[in-house]
């Protein structure tokens, strides 16, 4: 049986392709349309997923969408209806868009795709929850779903056993973590959908002098809800996140690209903590009323990982849970397990052992794709590509790391990674300057093997999709300078042997050189971009940069030779 | 005929341009006949769709548990 997944049209679209209820493939559209964060109907992934399981859109079985459009519609005309006349300007902007487009999935997925089978859909949440559970290697969970927003619901708690997840209760729009997270960030010159990240790395360098504003903005209550006060927000009915009375106690708006005050450190670190015990006095309810004492995790929020890592640390779970693609593009892969355990009954669940679900290029694809620049390129084969890729970082050199198949989610995980020398207290500059041209402020992560974990970083868990930030062992920090925050902390990748034999050999082969087993790994990309997809995609970022060596499949560039 | 393929793309660019503008004009009286009166009346009458002003001492609201049969699941709404 043939389920594709599909989520799109507000941020992230994304397919997913479970084959009798193994996930065979999943890709966010962005790799292919070189649009980051693209919400477009994802017919470039969709088309690469069917040809890469050598199927025609026709043999599908079910196609599943994450959402349901008309609840979502619903809410979005009670929003307008509730806030005449100033809701004018979002109804005539986003009006036309639903009309024309986001009502109709079921017609754009026949009309780009050919696909005449039964189209099903999961609600937005019941697929961020299934992303959540039913992948994970647990058989019973609490589950937390927590987001901007989906049709209503902003977060939701549950529970999953066996084949089943349930959502029991939901906080509902306009009451919203994720859309107060996404508030600030626009106040403070940031993209909302796609700089929140950067608002918690900002948070690092200021103090939380802005508690009290914050308080105002939202209220916690006993039972681990929320209520924001609508006074000071306007995106449930304008086209901006804060209004004019939001704007007055936060101060003045930071313009994009505007220089960074201590002011605007210190909103960062006041909205973190606030998120930060909101995400714990929800979660520490569900271990009160569930009793269980696992979690899993998924929305955009999820992939907050300093409020992850209090999660972890703070309330009695013993293991956690975050699906590795936890905003919208998990969605996808999310409505299709929802289908198939829930909706079909099906017993059988796949667990996730790893994210490494998208595209993979042959060595003949690769081949050719070097040949077709023109450029000199070695054969150094598989066998010497970890020792070799070690030495060059060892040597303070900036390699671009292309292997195996493309990473699910919005992390690089070793399939499309820069590695550079974690131990050179320069290289962040150095990679920033060279390659990444991003803000100051924002670390690079490091990457270590599974069992060095607890020697380096201070997490109880292992931390595979680096959705978990710990603090670097004081007595360590010193050793890995180029991947210590201010704060001391770090967010780090734990790689098995078993999951990613070429990396983690990387990683090894650095440690006889440098006695230290961490190394820098940073996504393969330019700032806004996509992470690259295909060996084409990495040999213009290659040679557009300061990376210094490409090491691709089993043949190595370098930028002396091009 | 370069002449008329320009022509048909300059006017594809007129009717474009004509829809956009009538899309608002039709959409603004929409939602001059329909959602500023039914707005006004539901808030007047405290039945407003979204909740924006004070609110309870908690924000959960139980979803019903469901176990969606493929009928169910055919559904957008």
């Amino acid at each position: 049986m043939r389920i594709l997944g599909v989520s799109c049209w507000y941020h992230d679209a994304a397919a997913a392709l479970l084959v009798d209820g193994e996930v065979v493939a999943a890709a966010a559209e962005e790799r292919f349309s070189r649009r980051k964060h693209d919400y477009d109907f994802p017919a470039s992934a969709i088309r690469w997923i069917l040809e890469f399981a050598a199927l025609e859109a026709p043999e599908l079985d079910y196609v599943v969408f994450y959402e349901k459009p008309l609840v979502k519609f619903e809410r979005i005309l009670a929003s307008y209806l509730s806030t005449v006349p100033r809701s004018y300007a979002a109804y005539i902007t986003a009006m036309p868009l639903w009309l024309r487009q986001k009502l109709w999935f079921e017609r754009e997925l026949r009309k780009q795709t050919g696909y005449r089978g039964k189209v099903l859909y999961c609600d937005h949440h019941g697929a961020h929850a299934a992303s959540a559970f039913l992948v994970s290697p647990f058989d019973e969970a609490a589950v937390l779903t927590v987001d901007g927003v989906g049709e209503w619901a902003t977060t939701g708690v549950g529970r999953g056993r066996g084949n089943q997840v349930t959502l029991e209760r939901e906080i509902r729009f306009p009451h919203s973590l994720g859309l107060l997270y996404s508030a600030v960030t626009a106040h403070l010159g940031f993209v909302v959908n796609n700089d929140e990240y950067k608002v918690m790395g900002l948070a690092s360098y200021g103090s939380p002098s802005y508690r009290d504003a914050m308080a105002k903005l939202i209220r916690l209550n006993d039972d681990g809800s929320f209520a924001l006060d609508l006074s000071y927000f306007a995106y449930h009915y304008g086209l901006r996140m804060l209004n004019a009375k939001g704007e007055a106690l936060l101060g003045p708006r930071r313009q994009r690209e505007g220089e960074i005050e201590q002011r605007h450190c210190d909103i960062a670190a006041s909205l973190q903590e606030c998120l930060e015990e909101a995400v714990l006095n929800i979660t520490r309810a569900l271990r009160r009323e569930t009793g269980l004492p696992r979690l899993c995790m998924s929305g955009g929020v999820a992939l907050n990982c300093v409020a992850n890592a209090r999660v972890l640390m703070e309330v009695p779970f013993d293991d956690v849970f975050i699906h590795p693609a936890a905003g919208d593009d998990g969605g996808a892969l999310g409505a299709a397990v929802w289908a198939w355990n829930q909706v079909l009954d099906r017993p059988e669940r796949w667990q996730m052992r790893d994210a490494y679900l998208g595209p993979e290029f042959g060595d003949e694809e690769i081949r050719r794709a070097l040949q077709a620049q023109g450029k000199p390129f070695e054969e150094i084969g598989y066998g010497q590509v970890p020792r070799k890729a070690a030495e060059l970082v060892y040597n303070n050199r900036i390699v671009g790391w292309f292997q195996g198949r493309m990473e699910w989610g919005p992390r690089a995980l070793g399939s499309r990674s820069i590695l550079a020398n974690a131990c050179n207290p320069e290289m962040k500059d150095i990679l920033n300057a060279k390659v990444k041209h991003r803000e100051d402020f924002r670390p690079f992560a490091p990457v270590m093997p599974a069992e060095d974990m607890k020697t380096y970083v201070d997490l109880p868990v292992e931390s595979p999709y680096m959705l978990l930030i710990g603090d670097i062992h004081p007595d360590k920090r010193h050793l890995i300078p180029s991947v210590t925050h201010t704060d001391g902390t770090a967010r780090p990748q734990s790689v098995h042997r078993e999951t990613n034999p070429l990396y983690y050999q990387v990683l090894r082969e650095f440690e006889r050189l440098a006695a230290v087993p961490v190394v820098i790994n940073t996504s393969f990309n330019v700032r806004g971009e996509p992470i690259v997809c295909t060996p084409l995609d990495a040999f213009r970022c290659f040679a557009g940069t300061g990376i210094d060596d490409l090491i691709i499949g089993p043949f190595w560039v370098r930028k002396e030779d091009l | 005929m370069a002449a008329l393929i320009s022509l048909w793309s300059a006017l594809k660019k007129v009717f474009h341009t004509i829809g956009r503008v009538m899309t608002v004009v039709v959409l603004t009286l929409v939602y001059i006949v329909v959602f500023l009166p039914l707005g006004a009346l539901l808030r007047a009458f405290g039945r407003a769709p979204l909740q924006t002003g004070q609110v309870a001492s908690s924000t959960w609201h139980d979803r019903p548990v469901e176990h969606p049969t493929l009928d169910d699941a055919q559904r957008p709404f």
